[in-house]
């Protein structure tokens, strides 16, 4: 099957949200650019208000439009009217666009591309790597062996524990690591001290994450309610599933031909790519053959 | 109440899982539930091991209650779902990488390892509440899902035909023939023993042939009795008269050969590493821990067989230990009454 085709309308300002969001909505559909000769969409997303294909989009009624707006960005009453959904990560402004808003995390991460990786896995992969174990990443706090920015997603999913600030703190808490923080990243995230994450001071965070890696039974606890963390409150993956959803584009995932398949493969949150999907396609392939026929 | 059970089927296989399901719905039933158990096969192969678990998404039960055993049959969706975890799917588990898991360092094997602790975090998150059948497993699930839960005792089969006889001059085991059980360090360190005792061992499975030669080659072959499946009126014949039961499973859930033990009276010698059996063995108060060598094994025979004192003490004490299990808690908790 086809997947649905969504223009982009591309603004120099895009913001975080509207990045997350459109890496996102690929997992679903075909993007193209507005620059590109394009026959019929199915609705089209522009990732700021003032993206350059904005007007001419807006005299076309009939595809459903998106537009992420950014908090410095204002919005004309003709957007307004025309838009079928407005994104913003900005409570304040719900009452202002009214229904037709969509309110994004205000810091938001992927959960689908940072998969999570329980700490007995994280030690079986160190052990493969011939990597030390416990293995403690510093990040944003003060460390004597910086990492590269390269490295650092990877550091994560290999750690047994993270002191972790700043902007990696998201990737880290997606990937299901045990985080140490301090006081203003965890209100700034909603995470609360001794459930989701453990808070401490900059001078300690480092030593405060090596006991945590040694408590592979707390480690695991942490890492279990950092992922639910993200999930609940930072994934961009249900804002892009409800935007589509409200712009009428139908979501079909790759390959996948059983609707009821794809709920339950979705509700345990599987790879599009991970082998149960292969299985249970190559599984139901004769029978949605013969239905077809 | 309409309660449904739910467990995994390994065809052509049954052992203390099989046993749990079936006497829940006995104890529901006799509580005064309708209950019922249902069962689907699985596949236990890294290729094939989320095949059954995600079947157990489409399964409609229609129930007031259901409480889900083994792996995978916790993936069944239900608003009202308990689980009461006899063990995870342990290979892909804290037995990776043992000589009978398919689950190595390889990226096949992690991925799925990944994939399956996943699944098993936000299966077992839906229930209602979480119990497991031991300590050990509560543990497990802990340190590998992070999910706390709470361990739930239960008398064993056979729980009030068991009896205390005379100790005889053979030591006792009845298990499954298989390598995780460790038959072999019994019929191995029969070889050291120096008191006139015997071994027998009840079971089927794919190890008989090879404790058999094994026996031979130490010269042990008629200190060794293999005699196969018994039924539950020689069992508690054979508990009630052995010296002591060895029983040195690798890592066991729960163990139902330590508590019938027990329940007969007789202590129990284990090793270290024999996980929930340590739970109620305690050395030198209801049986004996050993280094898990079988001259370790031997030396804890030989002092059996040769301080009576010894060996009546520790048995009274096993069979005080497990005296106070029972059913109705058990089935008071999983039904919420």
């Amino acid at each position: 099957m086809t997947r649905p085709l969504i223009e982009l309308l591309v603004g120099r300002d895009t913001s975080p949200t509207a990045r997350e969001l459109v890496t996102r909505v690929r997992r679903w559909c075909m993007l193209r650019a507005s620059d590109r000769a394009l026959g019929p969409v199915a609705a089209r997303l522009a990732t700021s208000a003032r993206a350059p294909g904005l007007p001419a989009a807006m005299h076309d009624r009939a595809t459903p439009l998106a537009v992420v707006v950014a908090r410095d960005e204002t919005v004309s009453n003709e957007l307004r009217d025309r838009a079928e959904l407005l994104i913003t990560d900005d409570p304040a402004r719900v009452d202002d666009f009214g229904p037709r808003t969509l309110l994004a995390p205000a810091y938001t991460v992927d959960a689908e591309r940072h998969l999570a990786i329980a700490p007995f896995l994280r030690e079986r992969w160190r052990h493969r790597l011939r990597f030390p174990s416990p293995f403690t990443v510093v990040l944003g706090f003060p460390s004597p062996t910086p990492l590269r920015p390269e490295t650092e997603a990877t550091a994560l999913a290999l750690a047994s524990a993270a002191a972790v600030r700043g902007n990696a703190t998201l990737v880290a808490l997606a990937l299901g690591t045990p985080v140490v923080t301090d006081a203003a990243t965890a209100a700034l995230l909603g995470a609360t001290d001794g459930h989701d994450v453990l808070v401490a001071s900059a001078s300690n965070a480092a030593e405060v994450a090596g006991g945590l890696a040694a408590d592979m039974v707390e480690a695991a606890r942490l890492g279990c309610e950092a992922r639910a963390l993200v999930e609940r409150e930072h994934d961009v993956g249900p804002v892009a599933r409800t935007m589509l959803t409200r712009l009428g584009v139908a979501l079909v995932a790759p390959d996948v031909p059983l609707g009821s398949l794809q709920l339950r493969l979705d509700e345990l949150h599987t790879p599009f790519d991970a082998s149960p999907v292969r299985r249970a396609v190559a599984a139901c392939e004769a029978l949605t053959s013969a239905a077809v026929a | 109440m309409d309660i449904a059970v739910c467990g995994a089927q390994v065809v052509f296989t049954r052992g203390g899982a099989e046993l749990l399901m079936e006497q829940l719905v006995e104890r529901l039933a006799a509580a005064g539930h309708r209950a019922e158990l249902i069962r689907l096969p699985g596949a236990w192969d890294r290729e094939r091991v989320f095949d059954a678990a995600l079947a157990w998404r489409f399964v409609p039960v229609d129930a007031d209650l259901v409480i889900a055993t083994n792996f995978p049959s916790y993936f069944v969706r239900h608003p009202r779902k308990i689980v009461w975890l006899p063990h995870q799917h342990r290979i892909a588990y804290d037995a990776a990488d043992t000589p009978w898991s398919d689950f190595g360092l390889d990226d096949q094997s992690l991925d799925a390892q990944r994939l399956l602790a996943d699944w098993d975090t936000r299966a077992l998150s839906e229930a209602e509440r979480i119990f497991t059948i031991s300590g050990v497993v509560s543990e497990r699930l802990a340190r590998y899902n992070g999910v706390a839960s709470q361990p739930l005792y239960h008398p064993p089969p056979l729980y009030d035909e068991l009896h205390p006889g005379p100790f005889g001059n053979y030591v006792f085991c009845a298990t499954r023939l298989e390598r995780n059980k460790r038959p072999e360090l019994l019929v191995e360190s029969l070889a050291h023993v120096q008191a006139p005792v015997r071994a027998v061992v009840a079971g089927r499975g794919s190890r008989r042939d090879n404790l058999i030669r094994r026996a031979r080659e130490l010269g042990v072959g008629d200190r060794v009795e293999l005699p196969g499946f018994v039924d539950d009126d020689e069992l508690v014949e054979r508990f009630a008269n052995a010296l002591a039961v060895v029983y040195t499973p690798h890592e066991e859930d729960y163990g139902y050969v330590t508590l019938q033990a027990f329940r007969a009276g007789k202590p129990v010698i284990t090793t270290a590493d024999s996980g929930g059996v340590l739970e109620w063995v305690e050395d030198g108060v209801t049986g004996l821990v050993t280094d898990g060598t079988p001259a370790g094994i031997a030396k804890a025979i030989d002092r059996l067989a040769t301080d009576h004192e010894l060996v009546e003490r520790l048995g009274a004490a096993a069979r005080e230990r497990v005296s106070t299990l029972s059913w109705a808690p058990v089935v008071a908790r999983l039904t919420g009454a």
